[in-house]
């Protein structure tokens, strides 16, 4: 039989009622929201969290993706990430890739945006223009390019009317390498534009009277207006691009195939191989890991490097 | 807050959700109450949807209780199709042109009580532990040389080499005699050429070469490096196209049959297209030589079109039963080996002056010849990864590095992967 404990019925209703009422009060009011954010919390764990936990599990076994039975190995799948020299080729590349493309895609597209942020028609057309490759898939870009940078491709023939000899594009490690860069940075940069343009349209119109009532020449006051005003869009501009390079994969599919001689793979590019070509879903796990991991701290890196210019800015 | 009427649609959704998901699972009983076998194939332009149909058609006619159903991967591809719909718990009941391997025979039916499956096509060199997995309906032919006719009589060539050796001295004749010797292209090509001139050799000298490369009792430097070396050679000399790694697939195809180059190393479903080409030049075709030494060159050869029954089918016995149908078949077996020039001894059709002199080659070579190319299959192979770093590094012969940073390379990769 259980045990019974009495106590005075006004005592325990003093000493709870009165902040239960309160909390269940805010627990109602509370309610509504979460119920509405709730599907969209379960769509994140399910599509984001999930799966990179699954993704952390797996780059610890020998998963093949056939067969159920996995076994786990310890962190043998991420010292072979280390060590083959094709991974670690296309880490370095990757690396290159997101720097010089961060830098390109960020010094052109503030450029056309400042050249290009003025009313008028024409600068209508020529944003629409620019920002025109980049909403086109980037495969389409990769074979377009490809068919374009080939040996017998328009651009050679271009060159070679005005006697230059057949350039190898694609087929030098070197150049196949920098037109990788550029032609991500061709179908990027209009996405950094629009982003630029938007934060210049943002700075009001009285700081350039006053600058240019006190004599500035637009250079000053490009430097001393409107570049520490859209301090903001350049970090999230940095952040956003080297984050997308850092994950580049069908611009070099459709170029390149990661080729000559596996110059320009990359690290996305050595996942999916590794995952479902080399039947490694394992491998190919551990690579996406350390990945994840590169881009998290290159880009928090990027964005605390960042947020220490705007604080001087502003002060 | 959520109503009773919501939370009621809420769950019919589900359930229609469930429904759905049921009826599309493979291997079901039709609602007719036949039994549906679901094949996972490869579509190519060759092999289209509509073939596949007409393929099994018959069979479906002479068993009214099997329903066929096509399955086709779509960009994804059948290799890549495969380990998801089976991680899914969708995985179809057949499966074409997926070889067996270590790694996917766990989940394969053992075909080695049916004698159509351990008397075809190359089934003693796919089975795995003593065990047949797969059942194929011909070979595809790897170590050919292709060549123009008219090259060689330019060249004052009369005969095809029958040694690597007589192959070095014909290539030397034909650039002397103003042609490109050797075409070939980027991508996968650039490997099977340097395979197409080594392998013969090399599986010849060392019959269990795959085995001992991937226990690490072999290197590969020690075993390929001559090939290597010659294949360097033939770079600097400029007997290969000068822009290969620009060339893509087809057109290196395209420039062969142009007359543009004198010798193609290309696999025997070039035959295929080259019977297609009106005004193709002549052309014919010769075995991969050996070096001077190796009496029995091996020949390069893969499955043509291998079927696996999945362990997970429910309907196994009508699975191997359209197996038996699509491997034994004549009119199945013929059809499919002539869409796609593929070969098998005893089954001929119609074909023209190249395609005669490849169903000799494939009649004088004995089984006992047959080997693996690149990653190999059966249990003759090599680590995962080995067909592309092979082509990494041929590639990189083609962009000018030294022969022996190439093959130190290669016994790094070995290294690292084994």
């Amino acid at each position: 039989m259980a045990d019974t404990v009495t106590t005075a019925p006004g005592a325990a209703l003093r000493a709870s009622s009165a902040p239960r009422s309160k909390s269940s009060l805010a627990w109602r009011a509370r309610l509504p929201g979460l119920i509405m954010g709730a599907p969209a919390v379960l769509v994140f764990l399910a599509m984001f969290i999930v799966p990179m936990i699954l993704a952390f599990v797996l780059s610890f076994t020998d998963w093949n993706g056939y067969s159920l039975n996995l076994n786990f190995i310890g962190f043998e799948n991420y010292l072979h990430a280390f060590t083959n020299p094709r991974t670690v080729d296309a880490a370095i590349f990757t690396v290159v890739l997101a720097f010089f493309g961060t830098i390109f895609c960020n010094l052109v597209g503030l450029a056309l945006a400042v050249l290009i942020s003025g009313p008028g028609r024409s600068n209508t057309v020529m944003r629409t223009v620019f920002f025109y490759p980049y909403i086109i898939s980037a495969l389409i870009i990769g074979f377009l390019w490809s068919a374009m940078l080939a040996p017998n491709g328009v651009v050679n023939s271009l060159l070679g009317q005005v006697g230059v000899p057949v350039l190898p594009f694609l087929t030098d490690v070197t150049f196949a390498k920098a037109s990788v860069i550029l032609t991500i940075v061709w179908s990027h940069f209009g996405f950094n534009m629009v982003l630029f343009l938007a934060g210049i349209k943002s700075v009001p119109a009285e700081y350039y009277e006053a600058a240019t009532v006190d004599g500035a020449t637009p250079w000053q006051q490009f430097r001393n207006v409107t570049f520490p005003l859209i301090a903001p869009v350049l970090t999230v501009n940095l952040v956003l691009t080297l984050v997308g390079l850092l994950k580049a994969y069908d611009v070099v599919l459709a170029l390149t195939d990661g080729g000559p001689a596996g110059s320009t793979q990359t690290i996305v590019y050595q996942v999916l191989k590794s995952s479902f070509a080399n039947a490694d879903l394992g491998f190919g796990a551990a690579q996406s890991v350390i990945l994840l991991i590169a881009t998290a701290v290159l880009g928090l890196t990027v964005t605390l490097a960042r947020r220490g210019a705007e604080k001087k800015v502003t002060d | 807050m959520i109503k009773k009427r919501t939370l009621g649609t809420v769950t019919a959704a589900a359930a229609s959700v469930l429904a759905l998901a049921a009826c599309s699972s493979p291997g079901a009983d039709g609602g007719d109450g036949k039994t549906e076998l679901s094949v996972l194939v490869n579509v190519t332009p060759n092999l289209t949807e509509e073939w596949w149909n007409e393929l099994v058609a018959p069979f479906e006619e002479a068993n009214p209780d099997v329903d066929v159903k096509i399955q086709n991967p779509g960009a994804e591809g059948v290799a890549a199709a495969v380990p998801r719909l089976l991680a899914a718990g969708d995985a179809p009941d057949i499966v074409q042109s997926l070889p067996p391997s270590l790694e996917l025979a766990p989940e394969l039916v053992d075909l080695s009580e049916y004698e159509w499956a351990t008397d075809g096509p190359l089934a003693d060199q796919y089975s795995i532990d003593g065990t047949t997995y797969m059942a194929g309906i011909g070979v595809q032919l790897q170590s050919l040389w292709f060549y123009n006719v008219q090259a060689f009589a330019d060249a004052g060539i009369t005969e095809p080499p029958t040694t690597v050796e007589e192959l070095d001295a014909d290539l030397a004749d034909l650039k002397a005699a103003g042609w490109t010797p050797i075409q070939t292209g980027g991508d996968w090509m650039s490997s099977h050429a340097l395979q197409t001139l080594g392998l013969p050799s090399i599986i010849g000298e060392h019959p269990d070469w795959f085995t001992e490369m991937g226990d690490g009792e072999l290197t590969f430097s020690k075993t390929y490096g001559d090939t290597v070396e010659r294949y360097s050679d033939w770079i600097a000399k400029e007997y290969l196209n000068g822009d290969a790694l620009g060339v893509k697939y087809p057109d290196a195809e395209q420039n062969f049959l142009a007359g543009n180059t004198a010798l193609y190393p290309m696999g025997s479903w070039f035959a295929g297209t080259e019977a297609k080409t009106d005004d193709a030049p002549e052309i014919g075709v010769f075995r991969g030589p050996a070096v001077e030494g190796v009496d029995n060159p091996a020949m390069g050869a893969n499955i043509a079109s291998p079927y696996v029954i999945m362990k997970s089918s429910e309907h196994q016995d009508a699975a191997a039963k359209l197996l038996e149908y699509l491997v034994t078949d004549e009119d199945a077996v013929v059809n499919q080996l002539q869409v796609d020039g593929n070969f098998r001894d005893g089954y001929e059709y119609e074909v023209n002056e190249l395609g005669k002199q490849l169903f000799d080659i494939v009649a004088a070579t004995p089984a006992s010849d047959y080997t693996p190319t690149g990653q190999g299959y059966g249990e003759r192979v090599l680590p995962v990864g080995y067909s592309d770093e092979l082509n990494v590094q041929t590639q990189a012969l083609l962009t000018g590095v030294d022969p022996a940073e190439v093959l130190t390379a290669m016994d790094a990769w070995f290294d690292s992967a084994r």
